[in-house]
């Protein structure tokens, strides 16, 4: 991620940890605004708890300053200015619509309870339903129009369409993409539907066991990262050559490299772009890469 | 946004999931009485019953007594349930996304049933007992009866005991917190387990201290609380009887606004009371105890 006077989040060895068990290992990084950032990792990686720390639920040692605020300090001042989903089902069941929008209106002095009639219109929710009697997708949906109606510049979600069918993923990314994200506004995604979510992304994030392995932006993920399919008979010399990850592609055997491949494989298979999928797999499985990014 | 404007959105929130709930139970006793009313063809005015006007505010009285009693009982009955009503449904989360502390939380749950609410009971008791006063006096008297009685005395009267009366809950509330915090407390920490080991604890201690050790401590504290709740509410002084027999029915009404505010005065005074103190400490360490449990939870 470049540089920028305006980060929204800076982190500087920030550490966390639930007595012995470090969640989150000296993460440092920056999150400037107008980014729409991944964060990946697999289950137990330390997702959910940089997010939590992020909002002034857990805290660590080291620095982590967000929206320039100390989360844990100034937490309350730190949510007037900032959305976040924690997870999916947690709006109260026993609301009505309406009746989020007024509790939301009283609670979050930069929430607008006509946006979110707004983006309401976008979903198949009306003022008047219970949570209680709305679907899992339109729960979400539901949410998401709440938290989109907060004037913030910080979006934080963790986990936001588990267990949501594949239309009600893609509604509720597209609303986010239309109605939220307009180039200052930064958004942080913590998800396993890495696939769904790659065309979105402007950055990516991978932990491993609360390290970061990975922190770059999809342009620099490009030009940084090589995958080559080459045919079977290659894959003696392939191996040679230390990839990051050896793997099949449409039927064909492929090698993920970090960086360019060796020249003299060049004419042994054809180049292409690895997908986010295939780079975490390959991050958070060797563990030699582990190493050299802590 | 002002941390005024976010307590009372947190009371709001309060008052939307409950309400149901708590208009069912002021509204029980009241509608049930009513719908007895006209089936009771027994019922006939006693010999000596008091002059109408009285009567009208015995039912204001009895209406306040009743829907109140109730109100508060189911609300005290609440209480532990409430330390960990949000983790278990889970919303706790989406309360924490918001910008309002968990003590703001806690606190505005606290206020609406311990205090708010029965407050609202006590004023609808008013309301439903002055309808309930007029239809007994209807059903006794005749409809002629209604004209017979000093509504202005009964309305003023009936005023002066409800704001003494809502006075009263408030220093009720302060005498009754540590049991109310302990109980929810330990409902925060022990989960369901919570009421039961409180009233097993406090049952098995208190016997042990007074038949083994010959130091009954722990029934002189809560009967100081509850003693201390008692007077709080009504009759602090113990002279309602001297101002009724002194005066009698007549001069009742005229006298009976200067004694209420010295009523309230004297269970002002017995505020000074250690037992007070203490037990606001402790019911201020039982809220610490709920807020940490809350932290956790998230």
């Amino acid at each position: 991620m470049n540089n920028d006077n305006n980060n929204l989040i800076e982190a500087s060895g920030f550490t966390l940890r639930y007595g012995r068990k470090t969640a989150v290992d000296n993460l440092t990084f920056h999150v400037p605004k107008g980014r729409v950032v991944g964060l990946l990792g697999h289950n137990g990686a330390g997702k959910t708890s940089l997010m939590k720390a992020m909002v002034g639920l857990h805290g660590g040692t080291g620095s982590l300053k967000v929206l320039g605020l100390d989360p844990m300090a100034q937490r309350a001042e730190l949510l007037e200015s900032m959305s976040y989903i924690p997870d999916v089902a947690v709006l109260p069941r026993w609301a009505r619509v309406h009746e989020l929008i007024t509790l939301m209106s009283g609670l979050q002095p930069k929430f607008s309870a006509e946006r979110a009639r707004k983006l309401l219109k976008r979903t198949s929710v009306t003022e008047n339903d219970k949570v209680k009697s709305l679907s899992k997708g339109m729960v979400t949906q539901l949410h998401l129009a709440l938290i989109a109606a907060i004037d913030s510049k910080l979006m934080i979600l963790d986990e936001p369409t588990l267990g949501l069918d594949v239309m009600s993923r893609k509604s509720f990314y597209e609303m986010l993409i239309d109605e939220w994200c307009d180039g200052e506004r930064s958004v942080i995604i913590s998800t396993h539907q890495v696939e769904e979510i790659e065309s979105l992304l402007s950055d990516v994030m991978m932990l491993d066991e609360g390290k970061l392995v990975l922190n770059l932006s999809l342009e620099e993920m490009d030009s940084r990262f090589v995958a080559l399919a080459h045919d079977p008979a290659a894959a003696d010399a392939v191996a040679d050559a230390h990839p990051l990850l050896r793997y099949r592609q449409q039927g064909r055997p492929a090698a993920l490299f970090d960086g360019a491949p060796p020249a003299h494989l060049d004419g042994l298979g054809q180049r292409f772009r690895p997908s986010l999928v295939d780079l975490f797999m390959a991050l958070t499985r060797k563990p030699e890469m582990q190493r050299q990014q802590a | 946004m002002t941390t005024t404007k976010r307590f009372s959105t947190l009371m709001q929130r309060e008052w939307m999931q409950h309400r149901i709930g708590w208009l069912v139970v002021m509204a029980i006793m009241p509608v049930l009485m009513l719908c007895a009313l006209p089936f009771d063809n027994a019922a006939k005015l006693p010999p000596h019953a008091p002059p109408p006007t009285i009567f009208a505010l015995l039912g204001v009285a009895i209406g306040m007594l009743v829907v109140w009693g109730l109100s508060w009982a189911v609300a005290m009955f609440q209480m532990p349930g409430l330390a960990r009503r949000d983790q278990q449904d889970r919303s706790i989360e989406f309360w924490m996304s918001l910008p309002a502390s968990h003590t703001e939380s806690v606190a505005a749950t606290v206020l609406m049933h311990a205090l708010l609410i029965p407050m609202l009971a006590l004023a609808v008791g008013a309301a439903a007992g002055l309808v309930l006063g007029a239809g007994v006096l209807v059903k006794l008297t005749g409809i002629g009866a209604l004209g017979s009685v000093s509504w202005g005395a009964v309305l003023s009267a009936g005023l002066v005991g409800l704001l003494r009366l809502s006075f009263g809950m408030l220093l009720l509330t302060l005498w009754m917190a540590p049991l109310f915090m302990l109980l929810m407390a330990a409902s925060a920490w022990l989960k369901r387990w919570g009421t039961p080991v409180f009233i097993g604890a406090i049952i098995i201690i208190g016997n042990v201290l007074d038949k083994f050790y010959d130091n009954p401590i722990v029934w002189r504290l809560m009967s100081a609380q509850f003693e201390g709740g008692r007077k709080a509410m009504f009759d602090a002084a113990n002279t309602l009887k001297n101002l009724k027999d002194e005066s009698g029915f007549d001069n009742f009404l005229s006298q009976f606004p200067g004694w209420a505010l010295q009523d309230a005065g004297a269970a002002v005074q017995q505020l000074a009371s250690p037992h007070l103190v203490g037990g606001l400490v402790v019911a201020a360490g039982c809220f610490a105890l709920v807020i940490l449990n809350r932290k956790r939870a998230t």
